[in-house]
């Protein structure tokens, strides 16, 4: 189990480094540079000053050396200044990074909740979202009614189709017919035999969720003025904040690829046939 | 396999493929839906020309127009034609989804058949790169890429502020990312080829490679191709659907049902039709794709019924 992890982390680290250094070209590739942004805020820099400018931050050099640069100061913890938000780019990344867990983790909650309370069981979805907490929650809350419900529609669908596909698989072994057998109730059968069973796989499904939804969510935020990491990342790119698309993308990969371990190590955890260390993929 | 549910199947294998699709209403209802929208969309001009409007003609006098015989669906913020707009749009939509779609066919197929073809270190890194690809955080990706300047890579000026410019960049963006789900399955199937008794007679006879893949292990994989395609392309009108209501995929004046939406969102107290009408071409449209898609699964490919059945 530990080397596997480490070995996937590994992995995913040689991917992140890749991945960095291609979003970093792509970046490169969007329009302008940080300085035309200065210029265009003021008219009174001459183009010798621009020249300047460009030599100081170090942009008149190719891209491998510009990347490397970026690299090392990164290595060290200093991703730079956001351009809008005028803030270096971690101080913006950990209030949004905030808000979209905010969110996420309610849509997971509430998608698991209406498939076990209202599907699995056929009660009525349970009574909402108005959780106990102090009174600026509350009031945070009724802004998330909105956005949480669209994104826990969305997950909805998945899971359901995803149980259902489980538990028609479930249905058809052997336990299943030797606890019919033996008298089972139906209920008793469908809810504590298949539908754990079933469930087991979901684990998975709701890892690699997890670390989409991260940066999934960019539509509804963004929709919604959610303040996240969605719409970080696209308002970044529009206000052409480089410094911020840069790490808030990079973050975003980071996310997916960890869900992805997560759901492999939460696979093996779950369900002991299955051992990562003989190589065995969980999904 | 001739037989099913108690029936049995007769005819050529086109007729009984026809057969198998017709038993599933609603792709028979969703094929009927898109080829009247194929009408639609290419009518587009002769609809102008029937209503006596111009699609991108702006006229400030007709804004929010109530539906009329002038204007079967009423006029937008702008005073234009909502139906000829919606025509127009479903043009960009459906060319857009279609074209990616192919592109991305393509290349899954390419990728799938030399990695399933060649197998080891080449079947290894491909598999690889596709398990990347389908890691990557889509959506922010392809903001990235949309937002990419083409000047910046050598592209001539004239030509990168083209409206077309936008059109061809949103096919290529969705077409480098959409190929996984193709590649994946063209490259089980020709593993499962490679190893069947015709392959081995066509190997035996002394066929040389290209030979066996055009023409032995191609044609086998092209059923499951069009399937996977067709269900792409619900999943490809959505994304640029998305991408153009943010205001990054297809630009205006250029109607697409995705940047319809984008003025409609704050008319929606005003005007909820405007985002009605789109929201609802790219939501029926999406789902007889999906249909569509299932329905042929069925007819084509009557192996991947229920899992049951051998290769």
């Amino acid at each position: 189990m530990i080397p596997f992890i480490a070995g996937r982390l590994g992995g995913s680290l040689a991917v992140l480094l890749v991945m960095s250094f291609v979003i970093y070209g792509l970046i490169g590739l969007m329009p302008g540079d940080p300085i035309d942004e200065m210029i265009a805020a003021n008219p009174d820099l001459t183009s010798a000053d621009v020249a300047r400018l460009k030599a100081l931050h170090g942009l008149d050099q190719p891209l491998l050396e510009r990347y490397g640069n970026w690299l090392a100061a990164a290595a060290g913890g200093d991703f730079g200044y956001s351009r809008i938000h005028a803030k270096p780019v971690l101080d913006v990344l950990l209030p949004h990074l905030w808000n979209t867990t905010l969110l996420m983790t309610l849509v997971i909650v509430l998608s698991l909740a209406i498939i076990v309370f209202s599907i699995s069981l056929e009660w009525l979805p349970a009574g909402g979202m108005e959780t106990v907490g102090d009174g600026g929650f509350l009031d945070r809350a009724s802004y998330m009614v909105l956005p949480v419900l669209v994104l826990t529609l969305n997950t909805v669908g998945g899971y359901t189709r995803f149980i259902r596909a489980s538990m028609i698989q479930t249905l058809r072994q052997d336990f299943i017919r030797t606890a019919r057998a033996k008298g089972m109730s139906e209920v008793r059968l469908l809810l504590g035999h298949a539908l754990r069973n079933a469930l087991l796989p979901l684990v998975t499904v709701v890892a690699l969720s997890f670390g989409s939804l991260f940066s999934g969510a960019l539509i509804t935020e963004t929709m919604f003025a959610w303040l996240g990491i969605g719409k970080m990342i696209f308002d970044s790119v529009l206000g052409n904040d480089f410094n911020l698309a840069l790490v808030g993308l990079l973050f975003a990969t980071l996310m997916t690829l960890l869900g992805n371990i997560l759901a492999d190590a939460a696979y093996t955890w779950i369900d002991p046939r299955i051992s990562l260390d003989a190589g065995v993929k969980a999904r | 396999m001739t037989v099913r549910s108690g029936t049995v199947e007769l005819g050529t294998p086109g007729q009984r493929m026809w057969a198998r699709f017709q038993r599933h209403r609603m792709a028979l209802a969703s094929g009927a839906f898109l080829a009247g929208l194929v009408v639609l969309a290419a009518g587009a001009p002769a609809l102008e020309w029937l209503l006596s409007v111009d699609g991108n003609r702006v006229d400030l006098y007709q804004r929010f127009q109530m539906p009329s015989l002038a204007h079967p669906l009423g006029t937008d913020e702008l005073g234009r034609d909502l139906l000829v707009r919606l025509a127009y749009g479903g043009q960009v939509s459906l060319s857009v989804a279609l074209v990616a779609a192919l592109f991305s066919a393509v290349i899954g197929t390419a990728v799938g058949l030399s990695a399933g073809y060649f197998g080891g270190r080449l079947d290894a890194w491909l598999m690889r790169l596709t398990d990347g690809v389908i890691a990557l955080p889509l959506l922010p990706l392809l903001i990235v890429l949309v937002a990419v300047d083409l000047g910046k890579l050598g592209l001539p000026e004239d030509w990168t502020q083209s409206a077309d410019a936008g059109l061809y960049r949103i096919i290529a963006v969705i077409a480098l990312f959409g190929w996984t789900t193709v590649a994946r399955l063209v490259r089980a199937e020709t593993l499962a080829l490679k190893t069947r008794g015709f392959v081995r007679a066509a190997e035996a006879a002394g066929a040389d490679e290209r030979m066996i893949i055009w023409r032995h292990i191609l044609p086998n994989t092209v059923l499951p191709i069009i399937v996977a395609t067709t269900l792409s392309v619900g999943n490809i009108i959505l994304l640029e659907s998305v991408l153009s209501f943010l205001g990054m995929g297809i630009q205006p004046p250029m109607a697409s049902w995705g940047n319809m939406l984008t003025n409609a969102q704050d008319l929606m107290w005003s005007a909820p039709q405007l985002a009605v009408w789109p929201g609802a071409f790219i939501f029926v449209t999406v789902i007889a794709f999906n249909f569509l898609g299932d329905g042929l699964q069925d007819a084509l490919d009557p192996r991947a019924l229920d899992g049951k059945g051998d290769p």
